[in-house]
């Protein structure tokens, strides 16, 4: 038996209808903690903050585009499953609600038998999202520090005349004086080298 | 925007699999093709181009989801896989398989759409991440593969950081080259004199 330190806690975003307390129901009874009942409204994106879920449930009829333009910043900055119940089958709504980057859609009315699986199926498409995302934004970040020490070096090498060894040596050395990370040193160097040209 | 795909449909029993193919038609299909679990997948998909693959297997197995992580890898397809399995661990592998939607219990015939249409719009998505990835990758090691060249001519014909470039710059010219091509060239000669 797992504790309840364990459960994954969920806020419940929904018009407070009947559907949305049976889906509440459903949750629990599967194993979610619902930590929290709210409304949709213009202030979602701090309730959400406030109450730190691990993910968010919505039930609506359908998402109008404050939701869509929050979960899409609540995807930017603050990524989490976001699993999204909605009535009508619309494929506008469809479209945007999936760039809005919510990691389940499902239409129309769900059996709460089959809440489990859904919700299962959104956290680990989520992770392995996720997971892409932050290799991609890593090597970015790779090839960027790449450019940086490059110019660095070569700013370096110009200004005061010394090899391309002996700047990589020199970044190196001042990388552990100042305990900064290359990129840092590069960038500093870079800045006062190109202003003092 | 889910009218007219061509859709493969892989079943455990073929049999049962007309319900689905009307299904599947009255949800936008154009072509629905048929295989059963045994078939070779990834033969049937390269002689055949479809847009998207459907999978409806009671208890998928870990032989299936291994060939579609090769799938993934030679040929990447919008896969749903209905199934009966609720199995989290079964859930997870369906995942790293490269399963677009694996839904369970969920196969009546006017929840299709939308579920045909999240799998198509999620696919997409994550074909253009990992695309950029790609690039990004490549270009990366292209400036590994330059700056390594560079070192070795440094190192070995005593020329200056720049000249060294200036060469790999020239040579890519002449020949008409890619400057990385140019760059292994180099790293393969040197590695072979030194």
């Amino acid at each position: 038996m797992i504790g309840d330190m364990d459960l994954l806690k969920v806020l419940l975003v929904d018009s407070d209808s009947a559907r949305s307390a049976l889906l509440s129901q459903a949750l629990q009874d599967q194993g979610y903690k619902v930590i929290a009942r709210v409304k949709p409204g213009a202030n979602l994106l701090a309730t959400i903050a406030k109450h730190r879920p691990d993910l968010v449930v919505i039930d609506t009829e359908s998402p109008d585009r404050d939701m869509l333009e929050s979960m899409s910043l609540l995807n930017q900055h603050n990524p989490m499953p976001v699993v999204m119940f909605v009535d009508e089958d619309n494929d506008v709504v469809l479209r945007e609600a999936i760039r809005s980057g919510v990691s389940g859609y499902v239409a129309r009315n769900t059996d709460p038998k089959r809440v489990r699986s859904i919700m299962q199926v959104a956290i680990a498409r989520f992770r392995e999202y996720q997971a892409l995302k932050d290799e991609l934004y890593q090597t970015k970040n790779e090839l960027e520090k790449g450019k940086l020490l490059q110019k660095a070096k070569s700013l370096l090498m110009k200004h005061k005349k010394v090899s391309e060894d002996e700047a990589h040596q020199a970044i190196q050395k001042l990388s552990m004086d100042q305990n900064k990370s290359v990129a840092e040193v590069a960038e500093n160097i870079i800045s006062v080298l190109e202003i003092g040209i | 925007m889910t009218s007219g795909l061509d859709v493969l449909l892989v079943c455990d029993d073929l049999e049962n699999s007309p319900d689905l193919v009307s299904g599947l038609k009255s949800s936008g299909a154009g072509n629905v093709f048929t295989a059963s679990i045994d078939d070779n997948v990834l033969k049937i998909l390269s002689n055949k181009i479809v847009d998207l693959v459907v999978l409806d297997v009671a208890k998928p197995t870990m032989n299936l989801f291994e060939q579609f992580a090769v799938v993934q890898a030679y040929c990447p397809k919008p896969v749903i896989c209905f199934s009966d399995d609720r199995d989290s661990n079964v859930i997870a592998q369906s995942v790293k398989a490269g399963v677009t939607a694996y839904i369970v219990d969920g196969k009546s015939p006017d929840r299709l759409k939308p579920i045909i249409e999240v799998a198509m719009l999620r696919f997409n998505q994550c074909q253009a991440v990992k695309k950029e990835l790609a690039q990004v990758k490549d270009k990366l090691s292209e400036r590994a593969i330059i700056e390594k060249a560079k070192g070795l001519l440094i190192e070995h014909k005593n020329m200056s950081e720049d000249q060294a470039y200036k060469m790999m710059r020239k040579l890519a010219m002449d020949q008409g080259k890619k400057i990385t091509v140019i760059a292994h060239e180099i790293c393969d000669v040197i590695a072979a004199i030194a």
